[in-house]
């Protein structure tokens, strides 16, 4: 499997807005530059298919996650959750993925 | 008992969907154009779906498991894609807006954007791979 993780890297490229809008929230668009290191990391096929597992986890949670959120504004009508909402399913997804990595690749095996 | 429980959380899955998209629409008092856009982009995503769940339940009723081992890789792969889809949107769909627009997108909209792109991505992925029996 091709590895396209270390693309996120681009989006720390983002907190240069800081210097523009001099909103420090811009700077948290550093974290993703971590991403740049899976370019170098050595892979094989457990690791592989440990990152896609990962990742798949990832993105249900994202579905999931996205559309609970749509469903509970429109019922409460409370508008300004989605902000909430958006801070949960990214930070949600990526803590999933990297939690999920991590007990993949502790247990061993790609079953 | 597991394949059986898989197959029911997938029609589960889907029907919360439509509703969610039942309730996204009717709460609202006018159709933008965001929302014809996003209606038929939706039923792509169901009937897909209802065709993958569709088609592992024939698997069932044969004495087959679920998902082989191909399968499985495809749909580990198809999430994989659908994740980086997920991230990109969150930060792209916004950023294009005021590209384009000049205009921030409203939270729902990025929300939603998420949900249809990543979700388009994974179909399409899982698709392209099974068809072309590729999992490598």
């Amino acid at each position: 499997m091709k590895n396209i993780l270390w693309y996120l890297g681009f989006i720390s490229i983002l907190s240069i807005l800081y210097l523009i809008k001099n909103d420090p929230g811009f700077l948290l668009f550093l974290s993703f530059a971590m991403f740049f290191f899976t370019y170098f990391a050595k892979t094989d096929e457990r690791i592989n298919q440990n990152i896609g597992r990962a990742a798949r986890n990832a993105f249900i949670y994202t579905m999931l996650s996205s559309t609970l959120s749509i469903l509970y504004i429109n019922l409460t009508e409370k508008i300004s959750f989605y902000q909430w909402a958006f801070a949960i399913v990214i930070t949600g997804a990526l803590v999933i993925c990297v939690l999920s990595f991590i007990y993949y690749d502790n247990k061993g095996g790609i079953k | 008992m597991k394949n059986k429980l898989e197959i029911i959380i997938g029609f589960g899955v889907t029907a919360l969907v439509i509703f969610t998209l039942y309730l996204y629409l009717f709460a609202k008092d006018s159709i933008e154009l965001f929302d014809i856009i996003t209606i038929p982009i939706v039923l792509i995503l169901v009937l897909l779906a209802t065709y993958i769940i569709y088609d592992r339940m024939k698997n069932v009723k044969k004495g087959l498991p679920v998902a082989d081992e191909r399968l499985k890789i495809i749909s580990y792969k198809a999430g994989y894609y659908g994740f980086i889809a997920a991230i990109w949107s969150a930060i792209g769909s916004n950023m294009a807006s005021i590209f384009f627009y000049d205009q921030d997108l409203r939270g729902g909209l990025v929300v939603a954007a998420v949900v249809l792109i990543s979700g388009l991505v994974f179909i399409l992925s899982y698709f392209y791979l099974s068809l072309k029996g590729k999992n490598e």
